[in-house]
């Protein structure tokens, strides 16, 4: 391949990366269903969906820094990045809710991290955890953040929502509480 | 030489000359009536935007006794100079289990409790305190930052920035104050606050701090005996790579330590040094007591395992709380995956104490899940009566309703 070739090839495959990374679907009344795998819910309107690495699903509705929601999946028996603690499926919901708590808490760039709740969920009839806590970021600001944690099928899932606390989270935590309410799984 | 040769060496040089900061300022503690020299104030204005999200942030050790009391011993090596000097010199606790101690330009000074927990003395934590503040009174933040401005405008490159990766600094991660000052202070030119300075500079803090601390009576040899400890420590970290500062380096602790040897044996040559004054032993332990559980605590969380059965040793023969020091040893077993003698660890702490809950909560977790489930519930119960409000205790009455 000649270098003329060889740089347009890699123009071509940087354009195509760009434009891939750079999606954002804004949600409408007419494209709210969502499903992906078992998993399935009503987006909000007036959101956007994008795509992050490594999520299954990136949602804001101002801009990530603002306020988003995620869904993300980690393999159970992995140690996990901060804690170095695996997520077994024996583990208990108590549990499982401290060890996300930890690795929480020890977040680079966070700081006056503080939980506000740790209670038993259910979501769509699969035990869950709810975690609701507030930090600061390396500004200062305030943020809200709420992670309901699974396992499921031998991965563990998260789906997660943080927004800045002043003016984002009041407007934001609705939505994402009814993206709960309507997320299913297939249990078969 | 040829002709281009000398001409890119007459531009280099020419450059170098044109752009060159003044490196060459007297200490501090040497001017009669402090002033800023060219820079330096704008550089502690820099600072002290820093310095403010800091102390309002969670980054600080919520422990005034013990904040008094690293203060207490910091005064005693100002010795009422701070007027002269022209500074608040101020030491802040920070909660972070890594081995640092840090002076910003402007006197403002940061311990982590991490260096703390390995300190067995005042002696030593006064020699910690002392090297640091010789940082402040020798100006190295300042002839630092110079010299790396001088050198990368030599090269063309004006970005201070960039010195980090210029220095070849591994960034990993580390924040040493839970929020990013790290980059803010690398971007202020002194990083070699958080991450050491050069061999020389340090040799220079060592020394003064080594004066001060013989000049208000502690025992010399405590000097020696703080890096010894720091040494230790360094060797337990299992992921070498993560420990910041200069203490990461073995030779350059080991050359330190061989430093501090040569001091003493210097002074021991005029002095006879069994007629210092003390060590502080009962009194830095007494004042380190809850600081040494919370980092032990960290060091488990983040699975410093080594480090944590360290500290573990050292509070069971400082204090004589033997349920706390045996809750701490289960969850290491816990870390280990040796359920069954955590199980035994937190029995024999509940012997000893049956009042305190985080031993009844995680005995009664584990016993559930043993499938012992009446005395999981005991314990359970208990837990709830101790700590009605406890954010868990949602899971624990499910647990007990099942």
């Amino acid at each position: 391949m000649n270098n003329r070739i060889k740089g347009l090839f890699v123009n071509v495959v940087l354009v195509f990366l760009l434009v891939g990374c750079a999606t954002i679907k804004l949600i409408e009344e007419k494209n709210v269903k969502w499903k992906s795998g078992k998993f399935s819910s009503e987006l909000p309107t007036g959101w956007s969906k994008y795509s992050w690495p490594g999520n299954i699903l990136s949602l804001t509705r101002d801009g990530s820094y603002l306020q988003y929601i995620f869904i993300s999946k980690t393999k159970t028996n992995k140690e996990l990045q901060k804690t170095k603690k695996k997520i077994t499926e024996d583990l208990l919901l108590q549990e499982l809710s401290e060890i996300i708590k930890d690795e929480l808490s020890l977040s680079d760039g966070i700081t006056n991290f503080e939980v506000i709740s740790q209670k038993p969920a259910n979501i769509d009839g699969i035990d869950a955890f709810r975690l609701e806590y507030i930090f600061k970021n390396s500004e200062m600001v305030d943020y809200h953040g709420v992670v309901y944690g699974f396992v499921f099928k031998k991965k563990y899932y998260e789906i997660s929502y943080c927004a800045m606390q002043q003016h984002y989270h009041a407007v934001s935590i609705d939505a994402f509480e009814k993206f709960i309410k309507n997320f299913k799984v297939e249990q078969s | 030489m040829n002709k281009v040769t000398s001409m890119v060496l007459i531009l280099f040089a020419t450059t170098f000359l044109i752009s060159c900061a003044s490196t060459n300022f007297e200490n501090i503690e040497n001017i009669s009536k402090f002033e800023h020299v060219e820079d330096e104030k704008s550089l502690w204005k820099e600072v002290e935007e820093v310095q403010k999200k800091l102390v309002n942030s969670s980054a600080i050790y919520p422990d005034k006794d013990l904040q008094n009391y690293v203060n207490g011993v910091l005064d005693k090596l100002v010795a009422g100079n701070e007027v002269n000097w022209g500074a608040d010199i101020e030491a802040h606790v920070i909660y972070n289990s890594d081995f640092n101690a840090a002076m910003w330009p402007n006197g403002f000074m940061i311990v982590h409790t991490g260096l703390l927990a390995h300190l067995d003395n005042e002696a030593q934590l006064a020699t910690i305190l002392g090297h640091e503040l010789t940082h402040f009174l020798h100006r190295h933040s300042l002839k630092s930052r110079n010299k790396l401005v001088n050198i990368t405008a030599a090269l063309g490159t004006i970005r201070v920035a960039a010195v980090g990766a210029a220095y070849g600094l591994a960034y990993n991660g580390y924040d040493p104050s839970g929020i990013d000052d790290l980059h803010n202070a690398i971007a202020l030119g002194f990083e070699g606050a958080y991450y050491g300075y050069s061999r020389a500079t340090e040799f220079d803090a060592d020394e003064g701090g080594f004066d001060l601390v013989k000049e208000r009576g502690y025992d010399v040899k405590e000097a020696k005996a703080a890096m010894e400890n720091m040494l230790v420590a360094t060797e337990l970290v299992e992921k070498k790579g993560e420990i910041p500062y200069f203490y990461s380096s073995h030779p350059k602790t080991k050359l330190r330590i061989k430093n501090y040897s040569k001091f003493i044996n210097d002074l021991s040559k005029d002095v006879d040094l069994k007629s210092t004054i003390s060590n502080g032993e009962q009194e830095y332990m007494n004042h380190i007591k809850n600081m040494l559980i919370d980092n032990l605590s960290l060091d488990i969380k983040k699975k410093n395992i080594k480090l944590a059965k360290r500290q573990i040793e050292r509070y069971s023969k400082a204090y004589s709380d033997d349920y706390k020091s045996l809750y701490y040893e289960a969850m290491i077993l816990l870390r280990e995956d040796k359920k069954d003698e955590a199980i035994e660890k937190l029995s024999k702490s509940k012997q000893l104490n049956s009042q305190h809950p985080d031993t009844l909560k995680e005995l009664g977790v584990l016993l559930y899940k043993k499938g012992d489930k009446d005395e999981a519930k005991d314990n359970f119960r208990n837990y709830l009566i101790l700590q009605p409000d406890a954010k868990d205790a949602d899971f624990i009455r499910r647990y007990l309703d099942e």
